[in-house]
């Protein structure tokens, strides 16, 4: 193999050992953090777009830990959610999750739908029309995150279609994180957390990429490790 | 593992231990309450010894520890947490054969959308805990498991009761 070009995929398996998530430095943790702002900065103006209400955004967080401490971190175990996740095939695999709360997405629904009536709730507590309408949110916003992300990193990256679940927070995340799992005992999680005026939980992104693909992207970044 | 081996003294306060993802929780503790918050894919297993009033539960993330590279907390695994856990009850006094053993969990979560169908662990981790309970010679007495939702496993040390709650339904003794 030459030394010079290698692809990502060959130097990742055969030359370059992953980075240990532990060892990121402060330049990089700094890099994944604009990483979660440009993502959800695309995403909450789309979101803005179709709801016509300005959206704002807190400073992301990035933290390094193990898998099994997600759920504490992002707190709010048994609180009731709508959750959008997005697998990330490609140079990057990884995991995206939009989760906000129930009533916010009550919320949007009837902003979107300006007071149509959508047919009865289900089990949820939201209609089908309202299932439907808010996979279509979390769809545009998952979208929209991880184009910022390929555009930002120029890498290749491509979304399964995306799954829709109305539970309690730690329910599904630890679905998600049992994925993770299977590959790495520590999680790298980008979190940015949205606000609108009179909703200041508006929702948040969370994006863990898994261990070997975290030195394709902060080489895509730049930052060689 | 934590471990609450002392009978609380004159206050009868009741005291929810939280048993999180991949973790292993025992009590002889009778105003401990044992809490699996939002069971998705994993597993809630609770063993109780009604004699000697001595508890224990899993958080089982998944089912073969070699799925992973890494090793991670005892209840992480199905195939070592199930041994862990006997282990740990026998310490504070459990006899196995008495033990009454109960599981919930194992959904499928994200049932909907086009993505559904994805991440479903939930039913290999069933089927690992049954395994691995068998391997170790013990009875499963009750269990709750699949579907598309979560749920919140509960286990009473004082009385044995374990409960599961899950989101919009009553609140159900296993």
């Amino acid at each position: 193999m030459s030394t010079d070009t290698p692809t990502p995929a060959e130097e990742t398996a055969a030359t370059v050992a992953p980075i240990e998530l532990s060892d990121l430095d402060a330049l990089q943790l700094d890099a994944l953090r604009e990483v979660g702002n440009i993502g959800a900065g695309t995403a909450a103006s789309s979101l803005s777009q179709m709801t016509g209400q300005p959206i704002g955004m807190a400073v992301p967080r990035v933290s390094v830990l193990p898998v099994e401490e997600v759920p504490d971190r992002v707190g709010g175990e048994e609180q009731i959610v709508v959750a959008v996740y997005l697998r990330v095939f490609g140079d990057a695999p990884g995991h995206i999750v939009f989760i906000t709360a129930a009533e916010t997405a009550h919320e949007v629904c009837d902003q979107l739908m300006g007071g149509m009536t959508s047919g009865e709730p289900g089990p949820s507590g939201f209609s089908d029309m309202e299932l439907s309408a808010l996979q279509e949110i979390g769809n545009i916003m998952t979208g929209s995150y991880l184009r910022a992300l390929a555009d930002l990193t120029k890498l290749h990256m491509e979304p399964s279609p995306p799954a829709l679940g109305v539970d309690m927070t730690a329910a599904l995340l630890s679905a998600v994180l049992a994925e993770v799992a299977m590959h790495s005992s520590m999680a790298l999680l980008i979190e940015t957390a949205f606000e609108e005026d009179d909703m200041p939980n508006f929702g948040h992104f969370v994006y863990i990429p898994e261990p070997a693909a975290l030195t394709t992207v902060l080489r895509g970044l730049g930052l060689t490790a | 593992m934590s471990t609450r081996a002392t009978p609380a003294a004159t206050s009868a306060r009741v005291t929810s231990l939280k048993v999180g993802l991949g973790q292993l929780v025992v009590s002889s503790n009778p105003e401990d309450i044992l809490a699996a918050l939002g069971l998705g894919s994993c597993i809630g297993l609770t063993v109780f010894d009604p004699v000697a009033k001595v508890a224990g539960m899993v958080h089982v993330m998944l089912p073969e520890s070699d799925i992973a590279s890494r090793p991670g907390p005892e209840g992480k695994y199905a195939d070592t947490a199930i041994p862990a856990l006997l282990a740990a009850v026998r310490k504070l006094g459990a006899e196995p054969t008495r033990l009454v053993c109960k599981m919930a969990g194992g959904a499928q979560m994200f049932g909907n959308g086009s993505g559904g169908g994805m991440l479903n662990i939930g039913s290999r981790n069933a089927i690992a805990v049954r395994a691995a309970l068998q391997g170790a010679g013990l009875r499963l007495r009750a269990a709750q498991t699949g579907g598309n939702f979560g749920r919140t496993l509960e286990l009473r040390v004082g009385s044995g009761v374990v409960t599961v709650r899950t989101v919009g339904g009553p609140t159900e003794e296993l």
